[in-house]
Order: structure tokens, then sequence, then C-alpha cells
């Protein structure tokens, strides 16, 4: 099954802006140095394992945070759907509870809601005012941090993206962009002049399989790699390591084959990113269901020892911890 | 600013050694195992009160009545040195131990009079953190009961308190509740202590060298005869603390008489050597070195037994002996790291009976000793060394809380040392602490201070860094935080149900912000004028009682001119006052100002009487979720930074704008450590979303508890935003996940976030990594603690956002990390 064109072409939002699902300062593992990272809503795939659900849609869409619901009912009245009750918790205590079939993510009743439980995730934000966001931790960054987009997939928003890096560019500020890979060449040839450094995904070497977990098949993705690397810009290949997924020798082989076998100087290796199930909280927040409740996080052993497997190939390894 | 420095790399110059092997040789070494055993009992022991520096105490004032008061209270001093049985614990390497106990408490009968009475009337003994009790059986506390009486009639509490009584018509001590007053009158003097003098020299020629003071002084037509007593005093107590060493010296001979293990055997022989040597004499070897600091600061408290005493630059004053014991292979690094662990667990050690009346004040059973590590040297250059990298790993090792660490930080600071020290301080819970040079130097340098002092300049305590010829007092504490809770009622205090304030006006006739915001600085100065006349009083009578002969004979200024510190009236002699809850006002007046004049969701009245219920009835969690989600500082938004710094700015200016009778003015400073569960434990209920009794804001640059909502950065901008520089020091705590510190790439990185907040103007930071109780108990308030974010790659989250199974995940596998 391949993408709907509209998803693969451009932006979807206003050129000059883009919703921001979230601004996150002294991000320490996503780029070198210390970074500011911006998570742009919208992505083209949909993994069984994703733990920020929030950054899927392309639409602001309403979180409920109920460790923070007071159950103070003021919200009730905020919305014009009605979509907002009150239930009660078999502790006693009351809580908001959202039908979504009612609502329609408009935002009304965010600001009713005094102790911050109910939260729109992509508010609209402008590229000077994402600029801005990067600039504030100027001092902080050193020779090594800088600006880091994220998603979702920023490269939905590729005038965007490309907007704000001439920025930062221009002002000094080092650039990085974490991309599915998903995306459309045009996509990348509009950032790759602004862009230092690219934390690129990789998932499956199995183009079926691939399919069956992130609703997409690999082609596109390792095409874009192959001609990511021959531009000569820095990747630094991420490898989200889900078990019974991707972790078998196999694929861990095959996928160190793929990225030693590029032709660039500039390939930093690949990083592993171990499984975790962090995100289940945000996913209740969205009352969506989280599809690999069952999973269970790897052992440190094994994923030391397929880092020292894909060391072993000759492709520099490292485990994001 | 820029000093200039060369790049200083950690090598032993002559050792053969370079820097990575050099390096690795002190990674390699380990805690020595009769230190790890102590570490594990001490933390359960129970402290014990003891008498014997009492009984020595009252005999000797007994018997040298009519003489001078210097001399009285070097013959108090001498007696003790004299007599006090000697003590080597188990596990030292180095001789002395106030007492035989872990954790020995002698409790001042004759300075602090009334603090001891106060304890031994009362049922509950505290001995620093209100959690921990001390123990004495009944007859000993009537001894001590009896030494107090013999120094009725001369204790400088009574007389200061009949002063203020006279002056006031109540005892000031009512007003505690606002003033926040440290402690009552005495000699608080604090100032840094000359190590490197004494090790250099030895106590010898110090006393040699009063004699020829005092000779000096017979053949001139000098008429102060002060200075004559304080030279003869000089004398008195060094001789004794001579007698102290060579009464050791003696013990571990006897005690290596009866020992079966060969090892320890050699080490009291060796340890007898040393003390028969120094502090009399010249220091020969790094060991001597260390021993002559510890019966130094064994003489310091026991002169004044609720002063501590602080280390000062121990990796400066030792380097040139560790040097050349290892050069000739007298001392290996893992014998370096022993000898270090056995000092650092004799000064965690000590502690103090508390004043029962202000049980809240110290959080920890320790009392608050600091040791100073890193800087430049007199000249200006970069001066960390191996011996710094090695104290920083030694403390690692042992991890205590206690004593507490300072790593200076200045431009040329080599960049290992700053990774060791963020290793440490991760290792340890934010010891050591980090204190940028500059602002220091600015400060000083603005005062007069000459250069070289400055840039030889160590802390003191929880206290701020001062330069070598300074001496120092903290006159109390002035809280913005609870001069808010008054202005809100007109001048009465909440919890106290007393009218004591300035009366301000009733708040519900407020039209505007900025009449409130008047309100709030009027009572401050009210309270600073206060606290400024009650401290002019008791100035010249302090004089009249209070003398510290043995502080005074090693401080730098005293000796040269014959004065006792505690005159407070040398050159370079400062008054300082505590100016707190700045943050807490700051926050407060942000939301009145939001909630009450500009979006009128509440008025001044429901507002107050939310405040009066501490938040319960009808509409009380309402307002207070209504409190707690306005604009804080901490955040980067400007409005509630610049007037966090405006609050410290005033707060500066009116403190400034009194002086001593000495002529010079009242300085400011805000020291950190527990002051705010005190603080908070006798404040009302605040607009900004705090409960009664609540702990205020701990620090005075950190963000209210929970609310800075994006981290570490964030709060760096809004510090400095908020400037402070009017303060000579103040404390920014900043809570870290255990997530951003896990692996050596986010260690580096914390160690760059540091080194760009001081570039940038940061006064000073210390790093607090959650544990896994801190994060309980987010699981329970969550509204409390929204800052605490959980970071891996490609993910962050609150932690309040994360599943109750994962918040228990995270808590797992922080526990395991451990
Ligand atoms: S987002 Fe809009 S529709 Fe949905 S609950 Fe809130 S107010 Fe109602
Ligand atoms: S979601 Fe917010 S407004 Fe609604 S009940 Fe909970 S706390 Fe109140």
């Amino acid at each position: 099954m391949g993408l709907p064109e509209s998803l693969l072409a451009t932006d979807q939002t206003e050129a000059h802006t883009a919703r921001v699902s979230n601004v996150q300062f002294y991000n320490v593992h996503d780029g070198p140095g210390i970074r500011t990272v911006v998570f742009l809503k919208g992505c083209p795939l949909t993994c069984k394992w994703c733990s920020n659900p929030e950054t899927i849609s392309t639409q602001q869409e309403l979180g409920l945070n109920r460790s923070l619901c007071t159950g103070c009912g003021a919200c009730l009245d905020a919305c014009p759907q009605k979509a907002i009750s009150l239930i009660k918790k078999p502790c006693g205590r009351r809580e908001a509870s959202v039908d979504r079939g009612l609502c329609t993510d408009c935002g009304d009743c965010v600001a009713s809601c005094i102790p911050k439980a109910l939260t729109m995730y992509g508010d609209p934000m402008s590229v000077e005012q994402v600029f801005k966001e990067f600039q504030k931790d100027k001092m902080f960054f050193g020779p090594e941090g800088g600006a880091t987009f994220s998603g979702g997939e920023a490269l939905l928003h590729p005038d965007f993206v490309a907007e704000v890096f001439a920025l930062c560019k221009a002002d000094g500020i080092h650039t990085c962009l974490e991309t599915t890979g998903s995306v459309s060449r045009r996509a990348l040839e509009k950032v790759l002049p602004v862009t230092d450094l690219f934390l690129f995904d990789l998932k499956h070497m199995d183009s079926e399989i691939h399919r069956l977990w992130t609703g997409a098949p690999n082609t596109l993705i390792h095409d874009n790699a192959r001609w990511l690397a021959s531009q000569g810009v820095q990747i630094l290949f991420r490898v989200p390591l889900i078990p019974g997924f991707n972790d078998c020798p196999d694929n861990v082989q095959a996928m160190a084959a793929f990225v030693g076998g590029l032709d660039s100087e500039n390939i930093d290796g690949i990083e592993l990113l171990p499984y975790h199930a962090m995100g289940t909280g945000k996913y209740q927040s969205l009352d969506q269901d989280y599809l690999l409740c069952d999973l269970k996080v790897p052992e440190e052993a094994l994923v030391e020892a397929l880092r020292k497997e894909i060391s072993a190939l000759g492709v520099p390894c490292s485990i994001s911890r | 600013m820029n000093i200039a420095v060369k790049q200083n790399p950690l090598v032993i110059e002559g050792s053969g050694l370079d820097n990575e092997l050099l390096l690795k040789s002190i990674d390699n070494t380990v805690l020595d195992g009769s230190l790890d055993s102590w570490k594990k009992v001490q933390v359960d022991d129970t402290p014990v009160i003891r008498t014997e520096r009492a009984v020595l105490a009252a005999e000797s004032w007994k018997a040298s009545r009519g003489e001078d008061i210097q001399i009285r209270r070097a013959r108090l001093l001498a007696n003790i040195l004299e007599n006090l049985t000697p003590q080597i614990q188990p596990w030292q390497l180095l001789a002395g131990s106030e007492s035989q106990d872990i954790f020995g408490v002698h409790p001042d009968v004759d300075l602090c009079t009334t603090i001891t009475t106060d304890a031994m009337t009362s049922e509950f003994l505290p001995i620093g953190s209100p959690e921990v009790a001390g123990i004495i059986s009944e007859e000993e506390r009537q001894i001590l009961l009896q030494c107090v009486e013999v120094f009725r009639g001369d204790s400088v509490f009574e007389h200061v308190e009949s002063a203020w009584l006279a002056t006031f018509g109540t005892n000031p001590m009512n007003w505690v509740s606002t003033l926040h007053y440290m402690g009552k009158p005495g000699p608080y003097v604090r100032g840094p202590i000359q190590f490197e003098k004494i090790i250099k020299q030895g106590l010898r020629a110090l006393i040699d060298e009063a004699s020829a003071k005092i000779e000096e002084f017979k053949a001139s037509s000098e008429a102060d005869i002060d200075k004559l007593y304080f030279w003869e005093s000089v004398i008195i107590v060094n001789e004794a603390l001579i007698t102290y060493a060579h009464r050791h010296a003696d013990h571990a001979e006897a005690l290596a008489l009866t020992c079966d293990d060969e090892q320890r055997r050699e080490d009291l022989l060796a340890m007898a050597e040393v003390c028969r040597h120094v502090p009399e004499h010249p220091a020969r070897s790094m060991q001597e070195g260390m021993q002559t600091a510890m019966f130094m600061l064994l003489a310091v408290k026991l002169e004044t037994p609720h002063l501590p005493g602080d280390s000062g630059r121990m990796d400066q004053y030792l380097w040139d002996l560790y040097k050349a014991d290892i050069n000739e292979g007298r001392l290996d690094q893992q014998r370096a790291v022993n000898l270090f662990d056995s000092y650092l667990a004799f000064r965690g050690g000590v502690t103090s009976l508390n004043d029962p009346n202000f049980i809240d004040m110290q959080q920890t059973v320790t009392q608050l000793n600091l040791i100073t590590l890193g800087g430049v040297d007199r000249s200006g250059n970069g001066a960390d060394n191996a011996l710094t990298y090695l104290f920083l790993h030694a403390a690692g090792l042992l991890a205590l809380p206690e004593p507490h660490l300072t790593l200076r930080w200045h431009r040329q600071t080599p960049r290992n040392i700053m990774r060791k020290g963020h290793e440490t301080s991760v290792l340890v819970g934010g010891n050591p602490q980090f204190v940028n040079d500059e602002p220091v130097l600015e400060y000083w340098a603005a005062r007069g201070v000459p250069q070289e002092n400055i840039n030889d300049q160590s802390g003191i305590g929880c206290l701020p860094p001062l330069a070598s010829n300074v001496g120092y007092i903290q006159l109390g504490v002035v809280s913005q935080a609870k001069n808010l809770e008054l202005i809100l009622h007109n001048g009465h205090d909440q919890l106290f149900d007393a009218p004591i304030g300035l009366q301000t006006g009733d708040p519900r006739e407020f039209e505007t912000f900025e009449q409130l915001l008047e309100a709030h600085k009027k009572q401050h100065e009210f309270w600073i004028a206060r606290l400024t006349r009650m401290h002019r009083i008791s100035y010249s009578i302090e004089n009249k009682f209070v003398r510290t002969p043995f502080f005074s004979s090693v401080h730098e200024d005293c000796m040269e001119l014959g004065r006792d510190l505690a005159f407070r009236d040398l050159p370079h002699f400062y008054h300082f006052m505590n100016d707190r809850g700045c943050i807490d006002a700051a926050d407060s007046l942000i939301a009145i100002k939001r909630l009450v004049f500009e979006q009128k969701l509440l008025t001044m009245d429901e507002l107050i009487t939310a405040l009066d219920s501490d938040f319960e009835g009808k509409r009380g969690e309402e307002i207070r979720q209504l409190c707690l989600a306005q604009d804080k500082y901490g955040n980067d938004i400007d409005e509630v930074d610049t007037l966090a710094g405006a609050l410290g700015a005033f707060g500066g200016a009116a403190i400034r704008s009194h002086c001593m009778p000495d002529g010079k003015p009242i300085e400011t400073d805000r020291p950190g450590v527990s002051w705010h569960y005190f603080g908070g434990a006798v404040t009302a209920a605040l607009p900004n979303g705090r409960k009664a009794r609540e702990p205020l804001n701990d620090a005075t640059l950190s963000p209210m508890r929970g609310q800075d909502k994006d981290g570490p950065t964030t709060v760096f901008r809004s510090a400095i935003k908020a400037g402070f520089r009017e303060s000579l020091y103040n404390v920014l705590n900043q809570r870290i996940s255990p997530s951003a510190v896990k692996s050596a790439e986010t260690m580096d990185k914390l160690v760059g976030l540091t080194q760009a907040y001081m570039e940038n103007g940061g006064m000073h930071v210390q790093y607090n990594i959650v544990d896994t109780a801190t994060m309980r108990k987010a699981q329970e308030v969550p509204e409390e603690n929204k800052d605490l974010v959980v970071r891996i790659g490609g993910f962050s989250a609150y932690f309040v956002q994360l599943t109750r199974e994962m918040q228990d995940d995270v808590i797992m596998r922080n526990e395991q990390d451990v």
C-alpha cells in the first residue's frame, strides 16, 4: 500500500505556520550537544510502537492529562459540543471524560481548565516564533548543540523547516532534522542546504514487514537514504529497536550492510533506541488505544549484543540512553 | 571580564606521570574498608550530648574571675585543650575527634547560654535536623545547667536581651516569625582561616610572632591595652593547642601498645609521630598538613561550639606537600584518597545542639562546614590541580552529604575538573556546588578589597565566598515572603495572631497594583530598619562579652593589628543581612496582579479569605489552583523575572541604606541551605499557591518547587534576567532528572550547561538529581511536581503525564541504577 499523494506532497498548513505539539529545551538525546527540539504535527507513518501519538495527526488535538484533573467541572460548560462529562472513579474522585465522538478538537475548553489538565496539542506557530524559540537557548548550545526539528514528520512542512533553518544558519545555530525518510524528494532537496545533520530513522529492511508495522513500505525511505548519502550531508541513522519486529539478527545485519554500503564519508553510523512504553500516558490523554501493551522492554544485554554485532560489521554503533 | 590565566594541565612536575596516567591512577582508587564500615554505622547513629567541655569551661571561668575578658576567654579554651580527653576513633588515619562518639556534641554553656538552658529543660533535644534527637542522662543535664549558672551575668545573651527589652518594650524574639532571626546575639563572626600560613610555619612561629608584637608594644608609646591582651591570648591558646596535639601523640602510642593489628599499629605510631611534630612545626608531608588543619578546626569548634569552622582551600595549601610526597615515593594515590576520606568523615561528624525554639532552622544533622576547591591563585593564575581532582574523586567515593564542597569556576577551569565535579555531584547529590569566581571578584573589588585576597577567596558554611582577609557576620534574615503576608493583613501576623508589623493599610482598599507594591516595600523597609536597630544596640554589648582568641590568631588581619575579630571593626569586616523570599514574593505579587487587578477573577477579599482559611473551605482549592496557574519565576517570563530582580535590588538597596556603628553600610547576601523550612514554618498561605507552614522556595534563585516547566536552561535564563547582583551570594538548586545524566555523553552535556551558565553570569548552581522519593511524591501531588521530565531518545514527557505503571517503571529503574 502506498501513501496517499496528498500526504507526501508538501505543507499541510499555510507556508508560514506549522502546528507544533511541543517545544523541548535542554534536549540531550536527539543530536549532539544541548539542543532545543521542536516537534511538528503530522506523520506519514503509523508505527505501532509510536511513543509520541500526539504528533501523528496533522490537526490540533485535545489532550486530557488525568493526573492533573481536579474534577472541578469548569470545562463542562465551556464545551459547545457538550462533549465533556464528569465520571466518578472507583476511588471516589471525580474526573473529566471527553466523548471523542462529539469532540471536534476546537480547543474552547482549554482556557477553562485552570490546572492545565486539558491541553491542545498543535498550536500553530509562525516561522519567526519557532526561530525565536530556537534562539532562546543559544547561549547554552556551545559548539555542538543547536536546533532540532522532530515530529511526527517535520518534512511534511519542508518550506517551513527550510525557512526556520535558514534563519538559524544565518544566526550561527547548528541545525538537525529528525526524519522518517518517508517524504518526497522535493522536501529533502528543500531543506538540504540548511540542514547540518540528519537523524534518519531506519525501521526494517523487509518492505512487507515494514508496511505491516508502520503502514508504509520502506522503498521510498531507502531511496531517500541513498540519495541523501550521495549528497554528502552528515547522517546518523536511528533504529528504534522493537522486540519481535526488527531485533532479529538477519534484519540487524541487513541494516548494518545497508548503512555500511552507502557511498559517503559523512555517515555517523547507527544509533539504537531501545523500545519503551513511556508513551502510553499520551495515548490515554488522547483516549486512543495503545496496540503494543504487552510488549516487553528489550534486555540491556541483548541491545548491547546487537550493538556489538553492528560494530563488528564496520558500522559505528551506539545506544541512546 | 577577563582574568588572565594560563591553562593548567593536571600534572605533578617531576613525577614522570603524564596527565592521563595520573588521572587514571586517581580514578582507580577505592573507598577504604574501615571508612566503608564507619559510613554504614554512622547513618543510624544517635548523637550523644557530652558535658566534658562544659565542666572544663566553667572551672576555668571561676578561676579567672577578675582578669581581662580577652585573657579569660583564652584561658577557658586553654583549659579545655589541656584537659579534654584525647580521641582517636578506630577508623581514623588522622588523630582527633571532639568526643568518643560518631556524633558527639559539646553544648555551648559559655556564649550561647540560653540555647543550652532551653534545651536542657526541653523534652526533645534537636541535633541539627528536627528529626534527630540527642541523648543525655538526667544527671548530665543537671551538670550542664550548673555550668551555665557559672556564666550567669557574663553571657552576652542576657545583656543584649535586657537592652532590647529596654528599647523596644518587648523581647524581639517575639517578632521572630517575621525576622526569622538566624540566631541570638553571640560570637557569630566568621572568616577564612590561615591554614597555609600555619602549615608552612607552624604554631611555634605564630607564638614567636605574638611575643615579638608584645615586645614591640611594650617598647612603644601605644596605649591600647587590648592589643597587648590580644597577643597574650594568642600565646595562651596556641601553646595549649600544641599540648593538645602532644596529648594525642601519647594517646596514639598507648593505643598502639594494645593493638593486635599490625597495619593499625603502624598507622597509630605514624600518627603519634605526626602529632609530636605538628601543628607546632612546619608540616613535612600531606598527612602532617591535614593533621594541622584538623587540630586548628578542633580548636575553633572547642572555642565556639556552634561554629563549625571551614576547611578553606585544601587543594591549594596541601598541593606542595602532596607533590613532594608523590615525587619522593612516600605517598601513593590510594593512601592520599584514604587520608582525605578520613578527613571528610571527621568533618562529616561535626554537629551541634540546636536551639529548641528554632527547631526547623537546620535540616542536616551535621553542621555546615565547607571545603573549597579549584579557583585561581593569589596572582590570578588557574590553580586547579591533581589534588583538586583527587579530592573530588575521594568525596564521590565516600558520598557524604556533609561536609559541603565548593568547586570554584573560572574561565580556565580545566574540562576534566569540571567533569569530575559533575560526576561527584551526581553521586553525592548536589555536592560539590559550583560557584562562579567572577561575581565574587566584582563584589569584593567594588568594596576595595585587594585583588590577591579576592583571588584567594574561600567559602564558609552555607554562607558566601569571602576574600581571604575578610571578616563576616550574618545579622539575620528579613523575609519578603513573610512581609507579603503582613501587608495582606495590615501588619497583622496571621500564624501567631499578633499585630507585629507596620500598618500599611487595608489591602481591600488598594485600587492599583502599584499601591500593593508600595506597601510591600514599606513593610520590608520597616523590618530591615528594625533588625538594624537591634544589631546596632547589640554591637557594643557583644564587644564586651565575646572574644575568639584562637580564631582571631589564625585570621589574616587580626594578628597584624592586634585586634580580636569579635570587635567586628577591622578594615575588611562586613555585616550582612540575608534578604530572603524574593521569589515567593514576586510570584505572589504577580498572582495578585493578574487575578485581582487585571483579570478581576477574584476580589482582594476573596483571595485573602482563601489564604486565611489556608485554601480550605468552599472555594479554597479552586482559588489555590488559580494561584498556582499564574505565571511563575523560572519560566523565562519577562514580567515576573524582572519583578523578582526588582524586589531583590530593592531589598539590597534598602539594607545598604543602613550603617553599623563602625560606619560601614550593611551588605546583602542570600545564602541558602535550609532556611526555607524555617521561613516556611512561620509564614501563612501565600498567593503563589503555597499553603501555610509549607517550606518557602528553597535557595534564593530557585523557582517555586515544581513550577518551572521548561527545564534547566529556561530556569537559568530567568535567573540571569533577575540578576540579584546586589547580593554577594545567591543560591540556585536545580532539579535534574536521572535520565538526563545517565550516560557519559549526557554527563558531558551537563558540564556544558554549567559552563554556559557561568559564562553568562550565573553565580551558583547545585544539581539535585531527582530521587525516587521525590518521584513517589510526584505521583501523589502531581500539581506540585510539574517540572519533572523523563527524557529518552526521541521522547520526552513530564513525569506527571506518564501512566501510573510507567511512573512505577521509571522509579524502579532509578532504584536499580543507584
Ligand atoms: S476541544 Fe472543543 S469540542 Fe472538544 S471537548 Fe474541548 S471544547 Fe469540547
Ligand atoms: S479537565 Fe480541568 S476543568 Fe475539567 S474537570 Fe478536570 S480540572 Fe476541571
